[in-house]
């Protein structure tokens, strides 16, 4: 079974918000939930200073502490499915909101108000898709959790296409920010392959797991200045 | 030696040993009141919201747990953990500031006295 991981790799990040408009338009995200942040930070002291980017989405937890505590107070809205995407059941979802404080990623969105459109003037292509033929994971609901979802409705295109090697390779079946890179410092396939992209990476340049303390074992690897910590 | 200093001594010993069975005292109790609320035995409801104090979360933590608000919220506290989505956003108005979630792990992860929400460190290495 394969199962998901994004590498990102932070020395060839160049702070282009590519991935961040992209994930906007896909995912019908505004600047009150996005499920794509870039955080910018400087690095070194003056005057041998430099600004180094981190693009933020969901890391999928193996262990997702959103998942337990969802689980815990018997809403089970979060699933983790065999792929290893940790998704959100907007019907089941309570708007509790403990997933929020619960993430240590700061991941989970509850907006007041969804999303009408990205422009005051006109509707994208996208947002011109009738509510019927959307993916489910676009029918947002206002004050319920959301958060990014490896663009699922790509991957399960894939799934049902019986094209599943192709994830991460084609742009259709590929998650929109992981596309849209013009610098490649973005990686999207399957863990459990030894000869995929995002395994060579890992391997090779010792991408790591953010905020290891934790436990949650995310899915998505971070190529760092200085190697693994 | 002089009377003094050996009054001075057994005083420091004595201050200590209040001390560390206070603190001995403060975590059974923890303990015990997190042990409560797990068995039913101290009612915190069924309102399960982050938005007021009545909700579930706030009256086990701050109410029944009697942990102190800045015990999760710190200001500007993101400077060392700037590896965190928000770090950049004002917190919407129904969150109280950013949020140590360090301190959620002192409790939560395997083996604490709280519902296993973290792994901990070791697990997956």
């Amino acid at each position: 079974m394969a199962k998901f991981v994004r590498v990102i790799d932070t020395e060839k990040c160049m702070g282009c918000r590519a991935c961040v408009a992209a994930c906007q338009v896909e995912n019908f995200s505004d600047g009150d939930s996005q499920w794509n942040v870039m955080i910018e930070h400087e690095v070194g002291s003056y005057p041998n200073t430099s600004k180094a980017f981190v693009t933020m989405g969901c890391m999928h937890c193996e262990d997702a502490p959103c998942k337990s505590v969802c689980d815990e107070i018997g809403a089970h809205a979060i699933s983790k499915n065999e792929y290893g995407v940790v998704l959100i059941d907007y019907e089941k979802c309570i708007g509790c909101g403990y997933c929020a404080p619960a993430c240590p990623y700061g991941v989970p969105k509850l907006p007041e108000k969804t999303n009408n459109s990205l422009y005051p003037t006109e509707k994208t292509a996208y947002e011109k898709i009738s509510v019927d033929e959307k993916s489910p994971l676009h029918v947002k609901q206002e004050n319920k959790a959301q958060k990014c979802t490896f663009c699922w409705h790509r991957l399960e295109k894939a799934i049902k296409a019986g094209k599943i090697d192709r994830i991460g390779k084609d742009p259709e079946f590929t998650p929109a920010c992981d596309v849209v890179c013009s610098v490649n410092a973005r990686a999207f396939g399957d863990i459990d392959d030894p000869s995929s992209e995002v395994s060579k990476l890992i391997g090779e340049k010792k991408a790591a797991q953010l905020k290891k303390e934790y436990g949650t074992g995310p899915q998505v690897f971070y190529v760092l200045e200085g190697g693994d910590y | 030696m002089k009377l003094s200093n050996v009054f001075n001594a057994f005083l420091s010993i004595a201050v200590l040993m209040a001390v560390s069975l206070n603190g001995f005292a403060e975590g059974a109790d923890l303990a015990r009141t997190a042990e409560d609320i797990r068995s039913g035995k101290i009612d915190v409801g069924t309102n399960y919201s982050m938005d007021t104090k009545d909700g579930r979360f706030h009256r086990i933590h701050a109410d029944k747990l009697l942990l102190d608000c800045e015990f999760c919220h710190g200001q500007k506290l993101y400077k060392q953990d700037y590896l965190s989505a928000d770090k950049d956003k004002p917190y919407p108005k129904r969150a109280g500031g950013h949020l140590k979630k360090g301190s959620c792990l002192s409790c939560h992860q395997e083996g604490s006295i709280g519902f296993t929400l973290y792994k901990g460190a070791t697990t997956n290495e």
